[in-house]
Order: structure tokens, then sequence, then C-alpha cells
């Protein structure tokens, strides 16, 4: 009983041993992607900014063991094991992120990324760039479709997508959905693909705040082929729901400021001051008949 | 979009108009040089005109010239007003903190505090003798029935309407009620001069950002103010390497990572966390909102474990 | 001796009022150890409440341990004359204006003590220009000012007969000083109406000091009860207070009794009865005090709540337990056992009994204040190991001994410029006690 037991626990822990170091495998589609740009002493610098401001404080100095002590261990940059990703390996890495890695999706363009991924080669003396084609999606844009001054009713919103050149609907473009928040983007649906008219449509959430009249900036964004994403529609929507408007100062509190103290507390205040003061002018009154009644004798 | 930029013209014109003096033209030099065209018969190559509000040309030594930031005053007004229709919360995440203290690096780094003097600590915790071990960051909770803002005898601590807690070290006169009120030790004094007093000593005093630090005057996180004012996130929150704070407006219902500058529903995040505010029961209202240490990312140092001083 | 005229006991009590050698001596003393402490308080405003032991965590220490001290002092003067004179015990009568002129200079000083642990003291103003009414500090500002100058009145009021006597009959004194009393005796000729205003003066000032009395120090128990820390956070620390001034307040009268007596020769006046009646009275205070006590430890200690009890523990067998149980037992338990027996309520051992009450009661302001805020309910880190517990500096503790040595200069003054034991009302119930004799 209590050998099996142990082996349990040994063979669990193992698991997650081997599940913490499952080999990061990237979809096909991907691993090939090339950067689309020539690697420079340019995209060489400014990678290194981005590098030392995003990636050094887990992976430490390329080529030196300063590497945060984490599990599993982040690479030297400068490894071997490290090199051997092909530059679309890196870019889904990094755009993607795993466990402990973050996804930098959002944090970073896809030009930043590329421009790590020229900065982290300079640690390979036998790497080659090859230059990949220019992206070919970018004549392409969407509308929405939705009547009524984009006026939100049903919690639909229709996207049509079209070749801005000719017109012409575009088929199977993945589209997510954003509301801009005070800090950022906040995706408010899956990704949805267009279909054979170039149509999708996106859940709208009932429950999201616009601001005090109810508008919302959304904006919908399409998937690159390198997994990073662009703008295609960014408008502002009319929704029913209206951001609170209550301020918290309106109330009487404790916590307030003077003008706002309780009403009881102020004339408690005011009514006990007057109130003994009154009587030690009072007393002092008297004190000056005591006074005045002597000086008459 | 339209509706976006409206409030920070607003904001920008209302900005002008307390300033009083250089007008739109201090900040392009473009509307500087029409003028220096404009009037060229008065020559003078040092020479400087800029545009008041007023509609007058007003002229400088070019050398005099600095950025004019706001004088004391200014600050002041601005500061206890509040930005409107905002009601800030930060959320953190117990499961990804591993104590890098990024976030008291740059927050001291940003107030002028000493090592020693925290705004946000990242305290070392362990509930009872047999639960887990775990790092919570502590910032000042912004409670919403603040025992500290209850007891100021002078107005000099107060609560804004967007929700964080300020001090005005111009108007605080040290009695330290505040800490002693605080259930969060969240507030700190500055028993000394402080950290290079004598390098700010001339700066006006921005009340949003409780700089330039004042002797013998209480100091405290401020949800930094002055970086919401600009719509960007907290020192804290943006300098975590972790991804372990969330900032963002309740009246939006949604919150920022700092790190990986995701956008989440506030709901949505503290309903699937379970999320909890730190002493509930004591019913202040905190606006700090804490995930559970559940999954710890990080494995925690055993060592550490026994100088643990928890009370 | 009840025989003794009216002249002799005016004579008696006016031997004191002339300055004398022993006099200078004393206040040059007081003043120079006055100066030396000041000095002190001179280097905590140029370099920072930082001179001082208090940290962060532990940021209220000395000065205000000794301002609640000092506040509990204050409060005999309303036990003495008002409580006591207005139910009719005559005994008071010789040590009333004693009382009066510790309870003035207790309460005149405790303002300045807070001063002291101001970090920006030249911003006092700012409490009356923005002053909240929810905080608890403004009410005690206000309460501490108005029971100053109650307190004044008390002294004053109730001496303007003897004033006029101390005038008609010591022609032989400075100018100075005939000239003050000449100011304050009102032109004093003893007139029935002029008796009527004073009787009725006296009367209300007694009645309205209760109120403003328990006000002062139930407020100052607020600083402490309005937070949510665990050993403050409680709902009797008002009469705990009041209480336990009371007990503070008689052991400060026992000594100045005994001092006086001594110095001014007054054992006529302040008979063995009084001490007997005082120590009986110390008793009592202390009785309900002990009561509040038992109230304050035993409820908390029995359920033992988390935050409460590492403050409890700190207390009764950590590293407060020493003074802890000084306290209690030296300064409140043991006193009322040997005060239950009539040969310790005898002067000397009186005295030393009111010594050990009074440092007792100054350690228990400490005890109330320090230890609590060891034990905040976040754990103390990250921060130098100095911050962690509170030891009073060398010039925290000079600033603290400078309140006392201003005290004294106070009461020293006041009771030797003043007739110390009420003259008129000696006379009169000297005179009444006859007349009821040949009755």
């Amino acid at each position: 009983m209590k050998s099996s037991f142990i082996l349990i626990v040994i063979l669990s822990l193992l698991g997650t041993y081997v599940k913490a170091q499952t080999p990061w495998v990237v979809p096909d589609d991907r691993k090939g992607l090339l950067a689309p740009l020539k690697f420079s002493d340019e995209t060489r610098k400014l990678g290194q900014e981005v590098f030392n401001k995003t990636c050094v404080s887990c992976h430490g100095h390329p080529g030196q063991p300063d590497q945060a002590k984490l599990v599993p261990a982040p690479k030297d940059p400068a490894s071997k094991e490290y090199q051997q990703n092909l530059d679309g390996e890196f870019f889904y890495k990094i755009t993607e992120g795993r466990g402990l890695m973050p996804s930098f999706k959002k944090m970073l363009k896809s030009e930043d990324i590329w421009n790590v991924i020229s900065y982290v080669r300079t640690f390979n003396k036998e790497y080659v760039q090859k230059v990949g084609a220019a992206d070919s999606s970018s004549g392409i844009t969407g509308k929405l479709l939705s009547k009524l001054d984009y006026l939100i009713k049903d919690n639909k919103i229709e996207v049509k997508v079209i070749q801005q050149s000719n017109k012409m609907p575009v088929i199977g473009v993945k589209l997510s959905l954003y509301a801009k928040r005070n800090f950022g983007w906040l995706p408010l649906d899956e990704m949805r693909i267009s279909n054979a008219s170039g149509k999708l449509t996106f859940n709208y959430p009932k429950d999201l705040p616009g601001d005090k009249v109810g508008d919302v900036n959304i904006k919908v964004n399409m998937a690159n082929a390198d997994g990073t994403e662009r703008t295609i529609i960014d408008t502002i929507i009319k929704t029913e729901i209206k951001c609170s408007q209550y301020n918290l100062l309106d109330n009487r509190a404790m916590w307030n400021v003077r003008s706002k103290a309780p009403i009881w507390l102020m004339l408690s205040y005011c009514g006990s001051v007057l109130a003994a003061w009154g009587v030690i002018f009072y007393i002092i009154w008297i004190l000056l008949q005591i006074r005045n009644k002597g000086a008459k004798v | 979009m339209e509706d976006n930029k409206e409030p920070k013209e607003n904001k920008r014109r209302e900005f002008l108009k307390t300033l009083g003096i250089i007008g739109a033209a201090g900040a392009s030099g473009a509307m500087a040089l029409y003028f220096g065209q404009q009037y060229e018969k008065i020559k003078s190559g040092k020479k400087v005109r800029l545009l008041t509000v007023d509609n007058k040309v007003v002229e400088f030594e070019n050398g005099e010239l600095k950025e004019f930031k706001g004088t004391t005053e200014d600050f002041i007004a601005r500061g206890r007003e509040g930005i409107p229709g905002k009601s800030w919360v930060m959320v953190i995440d117990l499961a990804k903190c591993r104590n890098a203290r990024k976030c008291i690096g740059a927050c001291q780094n940003a107030h002028h505090l000493r090592p020693e003097q925290y705004h946000v600590n990242t305290l070392q915790m362990q509930d009872s003798e047999i639960t887990s071990p775990y790092f919570m960051p502590k910032p000042c909770q912004h409670c919403d029935n603040p025992p500290c803002v209850s007891v100021c005898p002078v107005d000099a601590t107060f609560k804004r309407t967007d929700g964080p807690v300020l001090i005005d070290n111009e108007r605080c006169i040290g009695c330290r009620f505040c800490i002693a009120a605080c259930p969060y030790s969240a507030r700190i004094f500055n028993w000394f001069d402080p950290k290079d007093a004598e390098k700010f000593a001339n700066d006006p005093y921005d009340i949003e950002l409780n700089v330039p630090q004042k002797r013998g005057t209480v100091s405290k996180c401020l949800f930094s103010a002055d970086r919401l004012r600009k719509n960007e996130l907290p020192y804290c929150v943006s300098n975590c390497p972790n991804g372990v704070y969330y900032f963002g407006d309740k009246n939006e219902d949604a919150v920022t990572n700092g790190t990986t500058k995701e956008t989440v529903r506030l709901s949505t995040l503290l309903k699937d966390n379970a999320a909890y505010r730190l002493m509930e029961e004591l019913g202040q209202e905190p606006r700090v909102y804490y995930l559970p240490p559940k999954n710890r990312l990080f494995p925690f140092p055993e060592e550490e474990n026994k100088k643990d001083n928890h009370v | 001796m009840d025989e003794k005229t009216k002249s002799g006991i005016i004579h008696d009590i006016l031997k004191s009022v002339k300055l004398n050698n022993g006099f200078y001596v004393w206040m040059a003393f007081l003043t120079v150890s006055l100066v030396f402490c000041l000095t002190a308080y001179y280097q905590q405003l140029t370099t920072g409440l930082g001179v001082t032991g208090l940290r962060d965590y532990i940021s209220w220490g000395m000065y205000i341990s000794n301002f609640v001290f000092f506040v509990a002092s204050s409060l005999i003067g309303m036990l003495i004359s008002s409580v006591l004179g207005l139910t009719g015990q005559k005994w008071v009568t010789p040590i009333t204006r004693m009382a009066e002129i510790i309870a003035f200079a207790f309460a005149a000083v405790a303002g300045l003590v807070i001063v002291s642990d101001m970090g920006r003291p030249e911003r006092l103003l700012n409490v009356f220009l923005y002053g909240r009414f929810q905080s608890p500090i403004l009410w005690d500002v206000t309460v501490v000012t108005t029971y100053v100058m109650i307190s004044l009145l008390l002294f004053i009021v109730p001496m303007v007969p003897d004033l006029a006597i101390a005038y008609n009959n010591r022609s032989d004194l400075p100018k100075w000083q005939r000239l003050l009393y000449k100011l304050l005796s009102l032109n004093w000729i003893g007139s029935e109406e002029q008796k009527a205003l004073l009787h009725k003066a006296v009367r209300i000032l007694l009645i309205l000091v209760i109120p403003v009395a328990l006000a002062i120090h139930t407020v100052t128990s607020w600083l402490f009860a309005v937070t949510p820390r665990a050993g403050w956070n409680s709902t009797i620390f008002g009469p705990y207070f009041v209480t336990g001034a009371f007990v503070t307040g008689v052991a400060s009268v026992i000594i100045a009794m005994y001092v006086f007596r001594k110095i001014y020769h007054l054992q006529e006046y302040i008979k063995d009865i009084h001490f007997d009646k005082i120590g009986k009275l110390l008793v009592l205070v202390s009785l309900v005090y002990l009561y509040f006590n038992i109230n304050e430890f035993l409820v908390p200690g029995y359920k033992m709540p988390k935050h409460e009890a590492v403050t409890l523990h700190s207390l009764f067998s950590g590293g407060h337990a020493i003074m802890f149980w000084f306290v209690q037992l030296a300064g409140l338990i043991i006193p009322i056992f040997l005060l239950l027996l009539k040969k310790f309520r005898k002067p000397t051992p009186l005295l030393i009994i009111g010594l050990f009450v009074f440092v007792g009661a100054w350690l228990k302001r400490y005890l109330i204040v320090i230890p609590t805020q060891e034990h905040p309910f976040l754990p103390i880190q990250n921060v130098p190991e100095s911050y962690t517990f509170y030891q009073p500096t060398f010039t925290e503790i000079c600033i603290t001994l400078a309140s006392f040595i201003l005290v004294l200069i106070i009461v020293s003054v006041l009771a030797k410029v003043f007739p110390l034991i009420p003259i008129q009302e000696t006379i009169d119930e000297r005179n009444n006690k006859t007349e009821s004799h040949e009755e």
C-alpha cells in the first residue's frame, strides 16, 4: 500500500517534470516564417534595446550565466540549444508564449520582435538570414454592417471584409473584436472567420459599460500570417450601458473633507464649543460685576 | 474617436487656463517661429516670443526659458480634484509574484524614497503553520472607508473622486495619526531630511507624485496619480516583470496587466479567481483586490521561511 | 488648635508667599535643567523627528504616552474640587487649590507635549484653519484649551477673597506681587452681593468642569480607540482612561500634599486625617480602575483572537512582561491592599505608595501606547532591525523631562506666589464649627 503510494507520487512528479520539459513544438505553417526585412546593424541595435527592457530579467545577458532561477530555466540566448530555433520558431514562441514565458503579441509590434531576433542572432556566428516576402494582406479592409448608427441592440456586430482595390469580399480572414479601455484593448469575443460573402458576426457582451453616454470605441483586428494583428476597423458604437457616474465624495462621511462631515458631528462640535465658552464668558462677566460692585463702595 | 479626443482637449485647455501664462506655443516651437517672423522689426536673435492665452505676445531672453511644469498651488488644486468619471482599482495576482522587487525599485525611484522607505512593499506571508508561504506585494489599499483620512485633523490626506487616497505634504502637520490608524501599515514618515533633499528643494511640489518629499510629513502610495493623469499605468504596475499587477477603471469593468498589457474584464477576473481583499472584516473597503496564491509559478526559497517574522 | 484666631490663620497661610532664597535657588536649578533639556528639542527641530526612537511602525512613543499621562494627571482638579466639593466633603478644603494648580499645570503643559510630537510644529495653526470635525485631534485641542481655561478660572475665582486678605495683610511684599493681588482680588470687600456673585460663579465652574474634564480624557482615549488596531480597538477606553486618570491624579496630589506640608510647615492645616482620607480615596479610585483593567485584559484574553493575542502575550509573558507586572502589582494591586490598613495611610508610607502609583501610572501609559504598535496586522519586513521595536533615545527622554520640569516650574511659582491653602474658606469653616458647638 505504502510503496504503491510512493510509486504514484514518483510517477506523478515525473509526469510534471516531463510536462515541464515537453519540447515546444511550433506548428508547421508558422515554422517557416521569415522576417520581412533584412537584419542590419540598425535592427540589431533596436532589438538590443527591446531585449534589455523586456527579456533580460529572465533570460539574462546573452553569454552570461545570469538567467533567472526558474523552473524550467530560461535559456541563455547565446547557447547552442537556443540558437537551434528557426526564425519562424522564435517568432512563434515570442508572440504566443508558454508557461512562464509570456506572450508578447500584445506588448510588442511585429517589427520589434523581428529586431529582437536579429539581435539574438548576433550570438550565432553561423547564422545566415533568409529574407521573406512582404505581407500580402495589407490591401484588406473591413466595415461594420450593423444599422442604426451602430447602436448595439441585439448584441451582435456584423462585419464585412473586402479587398480595398476591387471591393470584392475576402473569404477565410480571421478577425477579432476589441473594446477600448483606459490602458488597453479588451478582447470581446473569440476569433471569427469570414464566410463566403466576406461577412462574419461577433457577439457583443450585454453588460460592458460604455462611457457616460454609453459610447464604446471598438476595433476589429485581422490576424496576419505571422500571428500578429492589424487593425481594419476602429470606430465608436453606441450602447445603452452608461458607466457609473456615482461620486464617492457626495456623501457625508467620517472620511470625507471637513465640509462633508456628518451634520450631527458638526452640530455637536459647534454646540459644545459654544456652550462651554459661553459659560466661560458668562463667568468672566460675573467677575467683572464683582469688580464693579466693589468699586462703587 | 472624437469623443475620446474631447476630454483631452478640455483638459489641456483647462490646464493652460490655470497656468495662465505661457500658451500653446510653449509646447510647439512652430507657433513661436511664426510669431518670430511676424515681429521681425525687433531685431534680436536671442529673444523668443511666445503667445499667451489672452492672445498677447510676450518676449523672453532665450536663456531664461525652461519648461514650465506648473506651480505648487496649481498642482495642489488639480491634484485634489481627481480625474472625472474614473474609479481606479488594482488587482494583484499572488500566484505570479516571485519577489523580484522591481515594483518597489521603480516606486522608490519615482517618489525619491530611501531604500527602507516603502510605498509598496513585498511581504513574505504564511497564514498558518502548514499552509503554503507566498509573497504579497502590499501597496496602500486606497480604501473607500479610509480610517487614515477619517482621523486626519487638517484635511492633509484626502480621498479623491477617482479613488486614490492622496497626501498633501504642504498641509500635513506631522501628527502621524494616520500611520496609527492604518491597519495595513501602508504609510511612512520622513523622520529625517528626505533623500536628495537639497537637489529638489526648489522644485514645485507635485501633490500627485508627492515629490519633493518633506521632512516631518507623512508619505504614502498614491496609485501613481501623476501617471494616471497622463493615462499611463502606475510605476509598480508597469515595471513588474512577472505579470503580477492589473490596473484599471472599475467604471469600465476592465483592468490591464502591467507586464503583458493584456486587458481583461475586472468582474470576470475576480470571479474566476476567487479574488479577495485584505482584512475585509475591518470594513475599510479596499480598492486593491488579491487573487489567491493558487498554483504558484515560482518555488519558494525554503531557507527564507525560517526568518519569517509573521505575527 | 481650632481656637486659632482669624489673624493666626491668615498669618500661617500667608507666611509662604514671600519669595525667599530657597525658592530662587530651586527656580534657578529648574531653569538650568529646562534650558539643557530644550537644547534636545532644538536638535529635534533641526534634524527631524528621526532623533527619537520612533520609526514607521512604532510612530507614537514616549511623547504620546507622556501626553496621555499629563492629561490624566490634570483630571484631579475636577475630582477633588468638583465631585468631592459639590458632594459636601469638607475635608478637601485645604487641598482644593493644590489640586487646581496641579490640574492647570499638567493640562497647560500637555498642550506643549503634543506639539513636541509634531513633525511640523510650525504648522500648528493648520489645526485651527483646516480643522476637521471628524478628527479626535481637533476635539482634543479644543477641549484641552477649554480645560486649561476652566482650570485657571477654578484656581483664581475661589481665591479672590484670599487675595484681598493677602493684599490687606502683607504690605511688606514687593510691588509687583501686591499689584498682582490687587488686580486679581477684583475690588473684593466681602459684601453680601459680591459673596452671592462669587458663590454663583464658583458653583457654575464646578459643574462645568465635570463634562469638560470627562471629555478631555475620553477624547484622548479616542486617539487610540478610533483606530482598528488590536489592543486599542476597545469600547471601554473612555472610562478606562478616566478612572486611570483619577488614580494618577490622586497620587500626584498625595505627593504635593506631603511636599508642601513639609516645606511650608502646614501641619496644622494638612493633617494626618487628610492623608488618611485621601488614602481611602486612592483605594476607591484604584478599585474602580482595577475593575476596568480586568475587563480590558480578561475579555480579549479569554478569546485570544489572533492579533490581540500577540499583544497580550507580549504584555503577560513577553518583552513587556516585567514592566506590565510591575505596573499592575506595584502600581495598583499592592497599593490597594496596603492602603486598606490604617497605618499605611500615614503621611510617609502614603507618600511612598503614592510615588509607586505615580511611576506605575506613567509606565501604564507607555504600555498602552507602544506594544500595540509593535504588532501591526501585517508583518514588519524588509526594514532595518531598529524599525521592529521601540527604544526611546536620550534626546527624547530629555524632551520628556523638560515637560516635567515645566510642570514643576508652574506648580512651584503658583504655589509660592499665591496662598496655597484657601484662607477665607478655612476661616468660615472654623467659624461654622464653633457656631455649631455653641448651639
